[in-house]
């Protein structure tokens, strides 16, 4: 069942979102190397902590989508 | 000699029957889904969104080479490895992100669903059949995959490694025909959120092990200080190999297909950077695990029975099997996403396209079905067969499929003035270039065949299309092309 409260972003805002991403991805390209050169507790914590946390939290934005209709929609269009 | 079934107990047994209970299920869910149409199955209607695609994106881009590959990598050349290829592969896919993916989805006709149909709308027809050459190498390189999930199944079960590949390798094929991409929608998020609590719990575990990263680093230096400086032990040769390696997405199938599955392209660009930063960070923890194994276990057999000793000793009874699990996920993800994809090229763009023009729409999803059995049955007896050959084949292939077609898709994407003509003969140039570097002259003056194809490649295209450019363009010979 479709999720009437549900706004989805608009295709602006998804773009803004993938730039500062991107950039993200950026820092991380420099951050990683240099923890890894120190040898530090935060790199250690922080790929424990995003690797714990990222997968399920996909999983659940992915239920949440269930719940909007994603895999309904080819059924009522058709 | 490291027991591992001495390690491997029943809760991890259970864990891993789970699993594969849960994959074949979905299969059997969305087999009605995926049976309406070539584009239900193919490319699940063009419904994913921002989460679905992080997994079916990660699924494409991470495998077990990630897994394995990485660790053994982490044991024997040390953090260079992050230098040269996990940060790399990060840099050189956003563009795939940012803008190659969004004008896939956004710009591109619905009616292109694979990557030779690309290669067609980019130039001509003869070109996107040069283009169905692609998947060869896919193929080869599931054979690899496939080995690595027999190899374990083996270490912990002691059944003969042939039995192992047969039973993973028929599992893929039942799921990956049944569903097709709805399939895959959503075992690759399963599988995905699996290899990185995994990864998680791994890194863990070797905190714990080593009673913080001191103790961790003390030990690496002390068997080998180059395993802790970024350039490491690594050669040039090899730096640049890795570096380049990551060119190999850009003309990968699954990519694409990946793209056209999406919603639209703005959700391509958000949930391809997502994954960028996990892919990064699942990397550099594999890396790690190498490093550790090293010290570990230093008189491991292999490197990668090393690997496997040192997952199996800082993990508990269950995690081990979830770790498993996760490696057969990669691999399951990526074995079936090639099969779907050869499948389909080989239904769509060569026997359709060739022999058969009126085949209708339900006779491409049935015969895509079968070939997805056919190539299965191909990799599981590949992979047993030609075990010792298939590393060889694919670097070649791949390398081929890499040096050959980088130039003219990037050129179809972003180059204004490209033509038939000019993506059709650097096409053929570059076959003909590819093999005479690699095969006759034997790579000289050290330069590797596909940076040499590279830039050979790119001289024609440009001086062809330049020479065969008109200002009513003669670009689109199917009446197509443009963006």
């Amino acid at each position: 069942m479709a999720d009437k409260k549900h706004t989805p972003m608009t295709p602006e805002k998804k773009n803004k979102v993938g730039n500062w991403l991107a950039i993200v991805v950026v820092l991380l390209s420099i951050l990683v190397p240099m923890g890894f050169i120190w040898g530090t507790q935060v790199l250690f914590w922080f790929l424990i902590i995003i690797n714990f946390v990222f997968g399920p939290c996909c999983f659940i934005g992915y239920l949440l989508e269930v719940r909007r209709g994603v895999f309904s929609y080819d059924d009522s269009e058709e | 000699m490291i027991d591992f079934k001495e390690l491997w107990g029943a809760l991890d047994w259970t864990v891993l029957a789970l699993y594969f209970l849960g994959v074949m299920s979905v299969g059997f869910i969305m087999h009605r889904k995926a049976s309406k149409n070539f584009k239900s199955f193919f490319v699940a209607s063009r419904r994913l969104t921002i989460p679905v695609l992080i997994g079916v994106a990660a699924a494409a881009w991470y495998d077990s080479w990630t897994i394995v590959g990485l660790g053994e990598l982490g044991s024997t050349l040390g953090i260079s490895i992050i230098l040269f290829y996990v940060i790399p592969s990060g840099i050189l896919r956003l563009p795939l992100a940012l803008w190659i993916g969004p004008i896939t989805r956004d710009k591109i006709p619905d009616y292109v669903v694979t990557l030779p149909d690309l290669i067609r709308y980019f130039y001509n027809k003869p070109a996107g059949i040069l283009a169905s050459i692609v998947p060869m190498a896919s193929i080869l390189y599931c054979c690899a995959l496939l080995f690595a999930v027999g190899e374990v199944l083996n270490l912990v079960s002691g059944v003969p490694i042939w039995a192992t590949m047969i039973v993973a390798g028929f599992a893929i094929i039942l799921y990956t025909a049944m569903a097709g991409m709805w399939g895959l929608a959503v075992t690759d998020l399963i599988q995905f959120m699996v290899m990185t609590v995994s990864a998680g719990a791994v890194l863990l575990g070797i905190y714990h092990h080593f009673n913080g990263v001191d103790a961790l680093y003390d030990a690496v230096a002390a068997s080998d200080p180059a395993k802790l400086s970024l350039v490491g032990n690594q050669t040039f040769a090899g730096a640049f190999g890795y570096v380049i390696s990551a060119a190999a997405l850009y003309v990968n199938a699954q990519s694409y297909q990946r793209f056209g599955a999406a919603k639209a392209g703005g959700d391509i660009k958000v949930a391809y950077s997502l994954m960028l930063v996990i892919g990064i960070a699942f990397s550099a923890v594999m890396v790690i695990t190498g490093m550790a194994s090293s010290v570990i276990h230093p008189d491991a057999a292999t490197a990668s029975e090393g690997f496997w000793a040192t997952v199996f000793e800082v993990l508990p009874a269950g995690a081990r099997g979830l770790f498993v699990a996760a490696l057969i996920a990669a691999v399951m993800s990526t074995v079936s996403a090639d099969m779907l994809i050869t499948g389909g090229i080989f239904v769509k763009d060569i026997y359709k396209d060739l022999f058969k023009p009126d085949l209708s729409d339900k006779g491409v999803l049935t015969g895509t079905r079968i070939m997805i059995v056919v190539i299965g049955i191909f990799i599981i007896a590949g992979t047993y067969l030609w075990r010792n050959g298939i590393g060889s084949a694919w670097s070649t292939i791949g390398g081929f499929q890499v040096a050959v077609f980088l130039i003219p898709i990037l050129g179809g994407f972003f180059f204004k003035r490209k033509t038939a003509a000019g993506g059709l003969i650097a096409i053929i140039a570059g076959v003909i270039f590819y093999s005479i570097w690699q095969f006759v002259l034997g790579a000289p003056y050290a330069i590797p065949s596909s940076v040499a194809t590279w830039i050979f490649g790119g001289v024609v295209y440009f001086a062809a299309c330049f020479a065969t450019y008109r200002k009513k363009d003669d670009r689109l010979t199917d009446g197509k092309g443009g963006l």
